[in-house]
């Protein structure tokens, strides 16, 4: 009795083996997956490194002003003209790229960790946690962003940093209702069952089973986020309200360029056309990551 | 007798980038008049793209490569979009497995049994009482009241049968089923089943009945074919088909299903599972889960063999088979 | 089946009670309309010894899922009695509970949904080991836990270089055995089965249904096996308890009740099962209507408005459950194929 139960099992195995070769997926090298992923990457990687080594790419001091050369037109020499002092401007669009890039990233992430948190605890416990959460959620979201954001940089004072904070305060809103809407699907999911059946903690169902499940969403809302972020901070520094002069930032380079749109149009609209770029680049890129995403999780 | 519907070589395939599956490749089959034709075989072996090829409602990347599918002498796969219009529904009718998912949810009863009527001349009252009809018909009680509601407010077996309704409003000559019992319980499936039995026999029209369970097939069918990755291995009245199977697939399909008699026995189960569509093995696609395989088996893809009185099987070793018995016989008393 | 008695008890369940009050709106709460409850499981009690399995049958929403995830303390019960091995887990909370969680394990319907698409198989097996510390810590521990894991795999008929692959990648037999693996990690001595093979085509169903029988001999196992399909349950099981709308209406030891049903509506379901047998039709239909909806229960006995033998007392009295042959428990007032009557 007991070796023929041995040997059926045996034989199970032996019949999986053949079948299970059909089944394994052929693997993929990541740049096959999506062409936006890829064209996106090269601009990012372009921007980066902008970003990274203004001191090697600027031909020109950003903020050294020359009274021989005041709004000059697009030459070889200035490859975006110069502006009323005489600077020039494809340098300040270089230097400026970091300040750009880096409110991008950093007035995202930390939405990005925090909405996720606030949208796994509403959604894993539900109740009156999610009632209490949901209905401030309701309140930030009742107002359009930028609004928010410029009313809360009106009360904290204008800055760089207060622009950060501002942004933090409402951004949160679109992570944690995409990760609770993802967490309420998946905690009626079997497998999260199966780890309280188990005996599992809660917060290692949380963590190790739900997270890596409902992350996916947020990480690809966080790839467009940051264009947003990007528009957002160089929106604020037109207005005046987010990084202050002479410090080139995109948007401050739009604003000191509009009353001079008839004379000199490339002090705004090359900036614009870098932040365009840009902003494209993210675009594609959070597009390509969640066709890699998608394709990965199949 | 003329056949009423007709399904010669008929082969659709989905084709991506990186692969070509074969989800329906080179199935015949003909349906009489006043007929149930099973189509039977389990998930992923093409019976339910094959029913869906008939009326070409196949999407991308699913694509009919060849074949003919002639309903009254026509070849509905030549022709133009507004005549296809023509025959689906009003020729030929569907019904699925979840009236949920394939009923609008947001028309009344009566408003989509008005647009699925065959006559579109009638006036109002003629309508409305073609509707209470319909619905007496298919046995649901007060139809009066019911004709008003949304499907949402139907119980599970009422939507069947308000989804079987509205596919008979249009008079159809032939009634393709995809799996229509397979999410009922097995009451509401019994109902069911002897349901679409009498409006068949009232109506006299044919019924393709696409379907993984062989004790439906036994109950409803007069005629079965058997699929497996794509290819129909074996047709056959059904009785001669759950009695007297000769292909090892279908001897093993009907093996499998316990019937409560093994007693402390093991079930007989195939074992491994059934071939990727992308990636066919050469010759038999059953030849790796055969217990009765031979030298030939893994080379050459058998042909269809008549064995008389309507029996045809596409197997090397048909005669391996032969008396041996598909039920057991003590089966019947369950 | 006289002989059980010998073996231990391993599940004993007493007047299980379980209720969902339905959600009032706040129009309701104004209006001051009680909350509508639907008892789903009302007073079951079941008995599982070792090695056995008890198979529970029923239409969908009479309660089975429901039963089974109450006794599993998934949900909390509402009233009754838990017993695990004699111990009370009835009001069992928190680290205690999820200690005790390694004796009663569960195998789920859909192959696709109960395995985190995120875990390979060796991720999967390790957690469930290192949670309960089933592998003592060591030097060696790792290759003891991947040892384990392999004797897992080998026992569930699952291929061992199928080690480090993702669920996506398996079919839903393969997935159900894995799924099969997770529970046996722990070493339960309990398994509820929630109709794990209605998801799966025939033949791997076969292979599935195999497979639960075997390790149950050799781990001597009990089960809860849920299924609509009394062909399954009839292979698989020792005992069978019919459940309509939230009670045991039949208990009995599987042959018994196969042979001769006691309750109209065993019976009544036994004549819907589609025979696999062509020349044997049936044209009259086995039952009309559908089950009411458990938020309105009739009187009296639950199943009287369809029942073809009701009579008045059957409308006012709730018929208890009582043994009326010798380990057949039914809750008719009017029992069927009586030994008196044959």
């Amino acid at each position: 009795m007991e070796q023929k139960d041995n040997t059926s099992v045996f034989e199970q195995t032996e019949a999986s083996r053949g079948e299970e070769a059909h089944h394994i997926k052929k693997k993929k090298h990541f740049w096959q997956y999506s062409m936006s992923l890829n064209i996106g990457l090269v601009i990012i990687v372009i921007v980066l490194i902008f970003a990274f080594f203004p001191q090697f790419i600027a031909p020109y001091e950003p903020n050294t002003s020359n009274p021989d050369a005041i709004m000059l037109a697009p030459s070889a020499e200035h490859l975006f003209g110069t502006d009323n002092y005489g600077r020039d401007i494809f340098s300040r669009v270089v230097w400026g790229t970091r300040i750009d890039v880096a409110m991008g990233i950093f007035a995202m992430i930390v939405p990005l960790i925090v909405g996720s948190i606030i949208g796994l605890i509403a959604g894993y416990y539900g109740g009156w946690i999610d009632t209490i959460l949901m209905r401030i959620l309701d309140v930030v979201m009742a107002f359009p962003f930028i609004l928010m954001v410029i009313v809360i940089v009106a009360i904290l004072g204008s800055g760089l940093m207060n622009m950060f904070i501002a942004i933090w305060l409402v951004a949160w809103r679109d992570y944690a209702r995409l990760v609770r809407s993802e967490v309420m699907i998946a905690k009626h999911s079997e497998y999260v069952m199966a780890a309280k059946v188990l005996g599992y903690s809660e917060i290692r169902i949380i963590l190790g089973h739900i997270l890596p499940n409902v992350v996916n969403s947020a990480i690809t809302f966080a790839a467009a986020d940051i264009v947003m972020c990007m528009l957002t901070g160089a929106s604020m520094s037109f207005l005046g309200l987010g990084v202050e002069p002479p410090t080139p930032e995109w948007g401050a380079l739009i604003s000191t360029g509009r009353p001079f749109m008839t004379q000199a149009w490339w002090m705004c609209t090359l900036p614009g056309v870098a932040i365009c770029i840009a902003g494209v680049g993210f675009s594609l890129f959070g597009d390509g990551i969640s066709d890699v995403l998608r394709a990965k999780s199949r | 007798m003329e056949p009423i519907l007709e399904v010669k070589d008929l082969k659709t395939y989905f084709i991506t980038k990186d692969s070509t599956a074969k989800a329906v490749d080179g199935v015949s089959f003909s349906v009489m008049p006043g007929e149930t034709f099973g189509l039977v075989g389990e998930s992923g072996c093409g019976k339910s793209a094959t029913c869906r090829s008939i009326l070409q409602l196949i999407h991308k990347p699913g694509r009919t490569v060849g074949g003919e599918v002639i309903y009254k002498g026509q070849n509905i796969l030549d022709m133009p979009p507004a005549e296809l219009r023509k025959i689906r529904g009003s020729e030929i009718g569907m019904i699925f497995q979840e009236p949920m998912t394939s009923l609008n949810p947001v028309l009344k009863i009566k408003e989509q049994i008005f647009e699925n009527l065959k006559d579109k001349n009638l006036t109002k009252q003629q309508k409305h009482d073609r509707a209470i009809e319909l619905l007496k018909l298919v046995g649901i009680p007060t139809p009066e009241t019911r004709l008003d509601e949304y499907i949402h407010q139907y119980s599970g077996g009422m939507r069947q049968r308000a989804m079987i309704a509205i596919a008979l409003a249009a008079e159809p000559k032939v009634l393709l089923a995809d799996e229509p019992t397979t999410a009922l319980d097995v009451t509401i499936q019994d109902q069911i089943i002897k349901l679409l039995g009498k409006l068949k026999t009232q109506l006299g029209m044919s019924i393709i009945l696409i379907t993984h369970d062989l004790g439906v097939v036994a109950q409803m069918c007069d005629y079965v074919a058997v699929m497996y990755a794509g290819h129909i291995v074996e047709k056959a009245d059904t009785n001669t088909l759950l009695t007297a199977p000769r292909h090892p697939y279908t001897y093993g399909l009907i093996r499998s299903i316990p019937t409560g008699l093994e007693g402390s026995k093991k079930l007989e189960s195939i074992e491994g599972m059934p071939p990727d569509l992308n990636n066919m093995p050469e010759g038999c696609p059953f030849a790796p889960r055969c217990k009765f395989k031979g030298e030939l088996c893994t080379k050459v893809r058998p042909e269809m063999r008549k064995l008389g009185n309507g029996h045809e099987v596409a197997c090397h070793y048909t005669e391996k088979l032969e008396g041996v018995s598909g039920l057991q016989s003590s089966e019947k008393k369950v | 089946m006289t002989q059980t008695t010998e073996k231990r008890m391993v599940v004993e369940v007493r007047d299980l009670k379980k209720c969902f009050p339905s959600k009032r709106t706040i129009t309701d709460a104004i209006a001051k309309k009680p909350a509508q409850v639907l008892t789903a499981v009302d007073g079951v009690s079941l008995e599982i010894r070792e090695g056995e399995t008890l198979g529970l049958v029923g239409e969908s929403g009479c309660g089975k899922s429901t039963l089974a995830r109450t006794l599993l303390r998934l949900y909390e019960p509402d009233g009754g009695q838990i017993f695990f091995n004699g111990v009370d887990v009835t009001n069992m909370k928190g680290t205690e509970l999820r200690k005790q969680r390694r004796d009663f394990q569960m195998i789920f319907q859909d192959p696709y949904s109960s395995l985190n698409p995120r875990k390979s198989v060796r991720a999967t097996l390790e957690e469930a080991l290192r949670v309960h510390n089933i592998i003592e810590p060591g030097p060696d521990q790792k290759e003891r836990i991947e040892r384990r894991i392999y004797t897992l795999l080998d026992l569930v008929g699952m291929n061992r270089n199928s080690i480090d692959r993702y669920p996506g990648e398996f079919s839903g037999g393969q997935r159900q055995r894995i799924g099969i693996a997770r529970a046996l990690a722990v070493n339960p001595s309990f398994i509820v089965a929630d109709e794990p093979v209605s998801a799966l085509d025939v033949s791997i169903q076969a292979q599935v249904l195999n497979l639960l029988t075997e390790i149950q001999a050799k781990e001597n196992l009990a089960f809860l096996f849920i299924s609509h399909d009394l062909r399954v349950v009839r292979l698989i099981s020792h005992q069978v308890a019919v459940m309509y709308l939230g009670k045991v209406i039949e208990y009995a030891p599987t042959e018994d009740l196969y042979e001769t049903p006691h309750h109209p509506y065993t019976q009544i379901l036994m004549k819907a099962a589609p025979v696999l047998d062509a020349t044997n039709r049936n044209r009259d239909y086995a039952i009309e209507g559908e089950p009411p909806s458990p938020l309105n229960l009739p009187t009296g006995c639950r199943f009287h408005p369809r029942c073809p033998y009701a009579t008045d007392k059957c409308r006012e009295e709730q018929p208890e459950l009582r043994e009326v042959a010798p380990g057949c428990k039914v809750a008719c007032h009017y029992p069927l194929n009586l030994p008196e009557q044959k």
